[in-house]
């Protein structure tokens, strides 16, 4: 069965994650459709022109449903056939930006995603075999991806004074509240 | 901001200035000795990136790197192995060799540790795998699916899935551990087994039906839900109405209430697509989907205006319901909503309505797309064609939006609605023309402005005041480019030939148009001017109400050039038939309403494709067109003269089998040829001199020896996945015939062959495969035939060779039945729409045309009275003007 099947599981014909400039940040594609490097490159230029004034969430655009986010200065595309359930794709979509929250700490954005571009690619990967969803749960994506190399950089000095504060303050909350 | 802070010198900016050949001088790292993970895990990403950026790797290149890669399974870093799995399956589609990493995948997927990668490494080593490798990690991944980790378990599901399309055999063995995992705690773990169910059984109805009650209820993924939605549709799509479909739609039905809007959104989209949906069977889905309509969430408000604006183009009634929440989403901020709205009020709302709709969307035409507006276009076309009244303010409407800026497509659209209304409505001509004018006064598209001037040229003398547009007209002659020129100088010259009193004054004009610097122009002129000069000309000219069957006419000139021999003479349009121009724009008409409904649908679906028409258009193509072409290039078929009919295709085996084979019959003046399409599904053989032996294995008629076989036209190879054609030929007299049942079976050599090299053994043995039973019955000789007026056609013939039966049809559960089967049998063409049927009906005449073989034409009346005790009574009258194809036909109901 191929791409185009509903009854099969690929669901997702692509993934693209573009700038506040339409300019690509990663994209993985799953079909056939957009063999080359121009026809991607043109289908992003034109889906970002009809994407980037508002933010509707989903529009049809040439025959597939894009289901899309604007989230500081990147914006997420997720692109399938119009036969696929939205409400599915959506679904998928929300728990791909709340592994991505969890994974880069709230901090959704370019230049955040550029400095963490394994930990982004794994999430995907973790997320999305060949167009198949592999998970849409967001804690359970995230905890898939283990964190950088093991002397990185991702330790607890590395946090503000003001950030490992919040945390602490949440976590004595959480321990009061029980 | 606060991570990484020291890196961000190095790190932040280290795709700015990335390269492809650096990159690839630095995977050279990989090699080095102890591995630095982190330095390691970076090249990695890089490469990544590099391939998330469409860069090219040649082959080498990817494969030297794959090799390197292979190295880091030296580290024990958890993180880098996760990139290294990422990178494999990257690099295994341009790599070569790229099994070699088998062994290691193998040792991880096997090691006791519970590691995190177990998963990845599962993935990495299916997606290397080939098919002729897949036997041996067989027993690795029976047990992944069975993990009672989920992740590990998915994994192996998800890659069984992808790896069935190359090996289904061994896949299909799995089908325990799948049902088992089924039942695993992970949700997403639940949805890919069901997945991968019904993947493996899908040919089996059922098992497919099994599976669906088992598992409507008990599963906790939503996902599997939506898919079990999707396999209910299919089989209630290929199923006839029986007890089976019932049930199901209950189970859809009882979806509707589930808590989940994913699955109630799946559920009602299922019942709106379902074919032959009764209005009582649609009312719960359309009012589930009417929630949707006025639910905060932008993704339910889409989902449930998508679907209904689907569903009103074939029930517009069922969501007249609906009508005043989908005119609140006029105003919705997001576009796409907006448009469907839009569009499904369009189909659905009465005359009353459309006044205050078409103020509404004037104010939006501006601040949508151009696809988006082509489709508002469309929708007011056929809103116009439907209220006649209203098209005064709908030509105002389409003649505004014809001023505004717009790309070709778009401003074609609104032309093209423009001639529809003028054709269908007259009196809305001169308003139209007056519009029309206007816009070639300023139309960049040379092609619109061409198609205008032809317009007013054969349309324009018509009305009361024809003088007006030869002003514009004239104009266009002075202002334009060459093409434009040319049709503005024949447009002139109609109004000349059809309106005397003007002809001395535009003669003066197309003098001038001698003068022009276009041959074109001026061939054209003096061609007009002669015309105008003789009065029986114009009269002949104007009287001409015929012209050739341009479609004939194309295809005999493609031959004509084609043919070396037929070109050394003139070409013979006397042979180009002839038809009234009333026949060419009905036929127009016929495929302009045919593709209409295939492009109100594609429309807002394939503005990827730019012309939705050209697939239609190639779609109408005659299957019996095609037959008739291909068989027409093998001499000894082309020898047996005109295809007379052909039948549809008939399956001889079942799907999914070693060998897959279907047959068509044709019916010739004089012969009968089976045409045997045969497909190889085995990629590790190679089938030759392939052959079908005919037998007759019953008939009911003692001249059965008449029907003599002749030849058999074998395959000499038959491929892997490359589908051939058999052809056995039969001869038959005349006037003779037979029903007959035929034995059928497939005689071979077999051969090995290597999938991958495609390597063929030498040795080889001979082989057979049975097929089912093939039935020739009276209605292959029978091809269809189109008329419009049935009582005409009925009475013309007469009652004189008039035949009547009647029979009791047991086995017809319903009239439907009764309908399909008949046609069926008689392989004649229902006219007047007398197939439909109403759901409580209990009686109803079909009406049935056809032409029997030897081109006698027939007609036939069928009445049918359905009571649920004795099943369906049938009175078959059967007229044609040859006794004995009346009494063939009406013995043809057993």
């Amino acid at each position: 069965m191929d791409h185009h099947s509903p009854l099969s599981l690929y669901s997702v014909d692509a993934l693209i994650i573009l700038d506040s400039d339409g300019k690509r940040i990663l994209a993985k594609y799953f079909t056939q459709e957009y063999k080359g490097a121009r026809e991607q490159n043109e289908f992003e230029k034109q889906l970002f022109k009809q994407t980037k004034k508002l933010n509707n969430e989903l529009i049809m655009y040439e025959g597939k449903l894009v289901i899309y986010q604007n989230i500081v200065d990147v914006f997420i595309y997720v692109i399938a056939n119009q036969y696929q359930n939205e409400l599915m794709l959506c679904n998928f979509m929300n728990s791909f930006i709340d592994a991505l929250n969890i994974l880069l700490k709230n901090q959704v954005e370019k230049r955040i995603i550029m400095d963490n571009m394994d930990v982004v690619f794994l999430a995907i990967d973790e997320c999305l075999d060949e167009g198949i969803i592999l998970d849409n749960d967001a804690t359970q994506i995230s905890n898939r991806v283990s964190k950088k190399a093991n002397n990185g950089d991702m330790n607890i000095s590395e946090q503000s004074f003001t950030q490992a504060f919040f945390n602490a303050r949440d976590q004595i909350a959480r321990s009061l509240l029980k | 901001m606060m991570m990484q802070k020291k890196d961000e010198d190095t790190d932040g900016d280290m795709f700015q200035r990335i390269d492809k050949s650096t990159v690839l001088q630095e995977a050279r790292a990989f090699n080095e000795y102890p591995i630095n993970p982190k330095k390691c895990q970076q090249i990695l990403t890089k490469i990544l990136y590099l391939l998330a950026h469409s860069e090219v790797f040649a082959t080498a290149e990817a494969t030297e790197t794959f090799f390197s890669i292979t190295k880091l399974f030296q580290s024990k870093d958890i993180p880098l192995r996760q990139m290294v799995y990422l990178t494999i399956k990257e690099l295994s589609t341009i790599a070569e060799d790229v099994i070699m990493v088998t062994s290691s995948l193998v040792k991880d997927i096997n090691s006791t540790s519970e590691t995190i990668y177990r998963a990845n490494a599962i993935r990495a080593l299916c997606k290397i795998t080939d098919s002729s490798m897949l036997q041996s990690i067989e027993r690795f991944l029976k047990q992944a699916i069975v993990d009672k980790n989920p992740s590990v378990a998915s994994a192996a599901l998800v890659s069984s899935h992808h790896l069935f399309n190359k090996n289904k055999e061994v896949v299909k063995r799995w089908i325990n551990e799948v049902q088992e995992a089924a039942n695993s705690r992970g949700l997403a773990t639940q949805y890919h087994a069901v997945g991968l169910m019904y993947l493996i059984k899908q040919h089996d109805r059922m098992a497919v039906i099994k599976m669906i009650q088992n598992y409507s209820s008990g599963l906790r993924s939503p996902y599997a839900y939506c898919m079990l939605v999707r396999y209910i549709a299919k089989i209630l799509d290929e199923e006839d109405i029986d007890g089976n479909a019932r049930g199901l739609y209950e189970i859809l039905e009882g979806f509707l209430r589930h808590k989940n809007d994913m699955i109630v959104y799946e559920a009602a989209r299922a019942i709106c697509n379902m074919k032959n949906v009764t209005s009582k069977e649609l009312y719960p889905a359309v009012s589930a989907l009417q929630l949707m309509l006025v639910n905060p969430k932008v993704s339910l408000r889409f989902a449930a205006i998508r679907t209904l604006n689907k569903l009103s183009l074939t029930h517009p009634q069922a969501i007249v319901s609906c009508n005043l929440d989908i005119e609140n989403l006029i105003t919705d901020s997001n576009r796409s909503i907006a448009t469907f709205a839009i569009t499904t009020l369009l189909k659905t709302g009465n005359e009353a309505s459309v006044d205050r709709l078409m103020k509404q969307i004037s104010g939006f035409m501006s601040e949508i797309a151009d696809e988006f507006k082509i489709i508002v276009v469309d929708a007011i076309r056929a809103l116009c064609l439907k209220f006649p009244q209203k098209q005064t303010m709908m030509l105002n409407f389409l003649a505004s939006i014809l001023r505004d800026e717009g790309g070709y497509e778009y401003k074609k659209a609104i032309v093209d609605a423009i001639f529809d209304i003028v054709q269908s409505i007259p009196e809305s001509r001169e308003f139209a023309f007056s519009y029309l004018c206007e816009f070639i006064e300023d139309c960049e598209f040379t092609k619109l402005s061409v198609r205008i001037l032809h317009l007013l040229g054969a349309e324009g003398p018509e009305v009361s005041q024809p003088s007006q547009y030869i002003r514009y007209i004239y104009n266009r002659i002075i202002l334009e480019n060459s093409t434009i020129r040319a049709a503005a100088t024949s447009a002139l010259a109609k109004f000349a030939i059809k309106i005397p009193e003007l002809r001395e004054r535009i003669k003066v004009l197309l003098t001038r148009c001698l003068e022009d610097v276009d041959d074109e122009v001026r061939d054209r002129a003096s061609l007009y001017l002669r015309i105008l000069d003789d009065e029986e000309l114009c009269k002949k000219y104007i009287v001409n109400e015929n012209t050739y069957s341009l479609n004939y006419l194309e295809s005999s000139l493609q031959e004509y050039l084609e043919d070396e021999a037929l070109r050394k003479t003139a070409f013979d349009i006397s042979k180009v038939p002839i038809i009234t121009k009333a026949q060419e724009k009905s036929e127009q008409l016929r495929i302009k309403t045919k593709t209409a409904g295939i492009l109100a649908s594609s429309a807002m679906n394939s503005a990827r494709e730019p012309s939705p028409k050209k697939s239609a258009m190639a779609e109408s193509i005659d299957p019996q067109q095609q037959y008739a072409m291909e068989m027409e290039a093998i001499p000894q078929l082309a020898a047996l003269g005109k295809l007379f009919t052909s039948s549809t295709l008939t399956p001889l085996t079942e799907l999914e089998t070693e060998y897959v084979v279907g047959c068509v019959k044709h019916i010739f003046q004089e012969a009968i040829v089976f045409q045997f399409n045969v497909r190889n599904t085995l990629n590790d053989s190679v089938l030759e001199n392939v052959s079908i032996v005919m037998d007759i294995a019953s008939q009911d008629d003692e001249n059965i020896d008449l029907l003599q076989p002749l030849y058999c036209i074998p395959c000499n190879q038959l491929l892997y996945d490359q589908p051939e054609k058999i052809y056995v030929v039969y001869k038959r007299p005349q006037q003779y015939t037979p029903s007959v049942t035929f034995s059928c079976l497939l005689k071979f050599i077999v051969k090995d062959c290597d999938p991958t090299t495609g390597e063929i053994d030498s040795e080889g043995f001979e082989d057979e495969y049975q097929l089912e039973d093939l039935e020739l019955s009276i209605g292959d000789y029978v091809a269809p035939a189109f008329i419009i007026n049935f009582q005409k056609a009925w009475d013309e013939i007469g009652d004189a060779n008039e035949v009547v039966e009647t029979y009791m049809l047991t086995a017809a559960t319903s009239l439907k039945k009764a309908i399909s089967s008949v046609i069926d049998m008689l392989g004649m063409t229902p006219c007047e729409n007398s197939d439909i049927v109403e759901d409580r009906a209990n009686t109803h005449a079909l009406l049935l045309t056809g032409t029997f073989v030897g081109g006698i034409p027939c007609i036939a009346r069928a009445r049918m009275i359905y009571e649920s005790s004795t099943g369906v009574t049938l009175e078959l009258t059967v007229r044609s003007p040859v006794r004995a194809v009346c009494e063939i036909l009406s013995n043809a109901i057993n």
